[in-house]
């Protein structure tokens, strides 16, 4: 049945003066079958919804109507209410039994017909258009970045450190502290440990800042100074000084002649004598840096290098200074490494 | 998941998902679209993604996709569904079916989403409002008035015709 507006609103009016006659009641019972939103949300027409055969229950219903609980906050004839809570499963029990009561009312069981055709059927016929592009063949090939970058970073953490060890053991800062003071080298004899013992007490009773080499400490100060080397096992003692060797005269005067051999060579040492030490520190720091006193860039330029050539991974690094406070920033690769220095 | 399992995916899902997705767009070229880009999306995860969880996770990327594009949409100031209005055009509606359809595209489209996800797949409404980040309750609403208004929309087409 299809009203106008100005119908739908000539019955209401007619109805609400109590003129409505009986073909007119009809038609618009009939318009509110269809409409029953309209009958409950305008006053005084949901009694005309209700088939005249249940005109019993209005009273009972029109109060239980009050107390549904399904979709409670939403507007809607309780008609559609019940029937969508039914539909949809989710009807308490006490709007079951209120639904139970509209079990045989047409009106009822007309919107409950009308709820059911909402349910949406997908139409099997419908498919993708062609699924062979979006299928796939080849393995899938990732790589799982975290366990890889966790060994990269450990092995690269342990040759980092291997390096900074094997490279930079003998800068401890302890020995770099250590006040710049003359030093003699002593290359004691083997041939008898007795006279190495008198020897020993002689230079030390001479010379209470002597410091006694050894083998190896010898064998560097040979490589640094390969004259040495030509002097034999007559060499007792060696005075290291600025950039001279002199080999005591008390031990071996009859060749200090031929000493200062290493004047002709350029050294980083200039001005005050060194501890052997620190001079096998400058030797080392010469051969691996290129300067007797590398700046702090400048190893930590070399690190990068040793490790990048080492390790085989990029490597670089930054500092950030701070106010009191540097921080080192080791990129090895993916890993980034740092470290606070206190700036003294 | 291996290779085998996502290809089994493919044949199971795909038909539903585009589905799903035409139904909810209504366009067929953008619902193709979808359901590539899902199974693209779940071809870069395969390694992580559980099988048992495949459809939930096709389903949700769709859902997403949908959302996305809706808030495109909004953006541009323009309309959800450019389908034409049935009722200006009461004369093509001429059977119930054909009435759902013009009225499913009237709907919202969080309306009509967690709608054709209930009908179509059958999920409960604890599984739409985990796909859509919507509440029990807000799914519950949506369905109601969507079904609500196609009943309304059904009975005023069939008193027009």
């Amino acid at each position: 049945m299809k009203l106008t507006e100005a119908q739908f609103a000539h019955l209401v009016v007619a109805h609400q003066d109590g003129t409505l006659s009986n073909e007119e009641k009809a038609t618009l019972e009939a318009y509110l079958l269809h409409n029953p939103e309209l009958a409950f949300d305008l006053e005084g027409y949901a009694p005309l919804s209700l088939p005249t055969s249940h005109i019993d229950l209005k009273p009972m219903l029109r109060s239980e109507f009050e107390n549904i609980a399904i979709y409670q906050s939403e507007n809607g004839h309780p008609y559609e209410k019940l029937a969508i809570g039914s539909f949809e499963g989710l009807l308490s029990n006490e709007d079951a039994k209120i639904e139970a009561l509209l079990d045989s009312d047409a009106s009822y069981l007309q919107v409950k017909a009308q709820i059911h055709q909402t349910q949406l059927h997908p139409d099997d016929e419908l498919g993708f258009p062609d699924n062979n592009l979006l299928l796939k063949n080849a393995p899938v090939r990732s790589i799982n970045w975290k366990s890889y970058a966790t060994i990269v970073s450990s092995a690269a953490a342990v040759i980092l450190v291997s390096l900074l060890i094997a490279k930079f053991g003998s800068t401890d800062s302890r020995l770099m502290s250590k006040p710049i003071k003359q030093a003699q080298l002593v290359k004691t004899k083997k041939s008898s440990a007795q006279n190495e013992i008198v020897q020993i007490n002689q230079i030390k009773k001479e010379d209470p800042q002597t410091i006694l080499s050894t083998d190896q400490e010898w064998q560097l100060l040979s490589y640094a100074y390969p004259q040495l080397l030509e002097l034999g096992p007559d060499t007792q003692k060696v005075l290291v000084t600025q950039s001279n060797l002199v080999l005591t005269e008390e031990i071996t005067p009859e060749i200090t002649s031929n000493i200062n051999l290493a004047q002709s060579n350029s050294s980083a040492f200039h001005k005050e004598p060194i501890t052997m030490k620190a001079f096998l520190i400058q030797k080392t720091n010469e051969r691996l840096f290129g300067t007797a006193k590398p700046s702090s860039e400048n190893k930590l330029e070399t690190l990068a290098r040793y490790a990048k050539e080492s390790v085989g991974i990029p490597v670089a690094y930054k500092v950030e200074e701070a106010q009191n406070q540097d921080k080192l920033v080791f990129q090895l690769g993916p890993i980034t490494i740092e470290k606070s220095r206190t700036r003294k | 998941m291996t290779v085998q399992q996502y290809n089994q995916c493919v044949k199971e899902f795909a038909d539903r998902l585009y589905r799903f997705a035409l139904k909810n767009v209504g366009d067929v070229d953008l619902a193709q679209d979808f359901v590539q880009d899902a199974f693209e999306r779940l071809w870069m995860k395969v390694d992580t993604v559980d099988y048992n969880r495949v459809k939930s996770y096709l389903f949700r990327t769709v859902v997403n996709l949908q959302i996305d594009r809706a808030r495109r949409q909004n953006l541009q100031n323009q309309h959800l569904s450019t389908l034409p209005n049935p009722v200006q055009d009461p004369g093509v509606a001429h059977d119930v079916k054909k009435l759902i359809d013009d009225g499913v595209a009237q709907l919202t489209e969080i309306q009509r989403m967690v709608l054709t996800l209930r009908d179509f797949e059958g999920y409960s409404y604890q599984e739409i409002a985990e796909l859509t980040e919507l509440s029990v309750d807000q799914v519950k609403v949506y369905i109601f008035r969507a079904r609500r208004f196609l009943k309304q929309y059904i009975g005023k087409m069939e008193v027009l015709i």
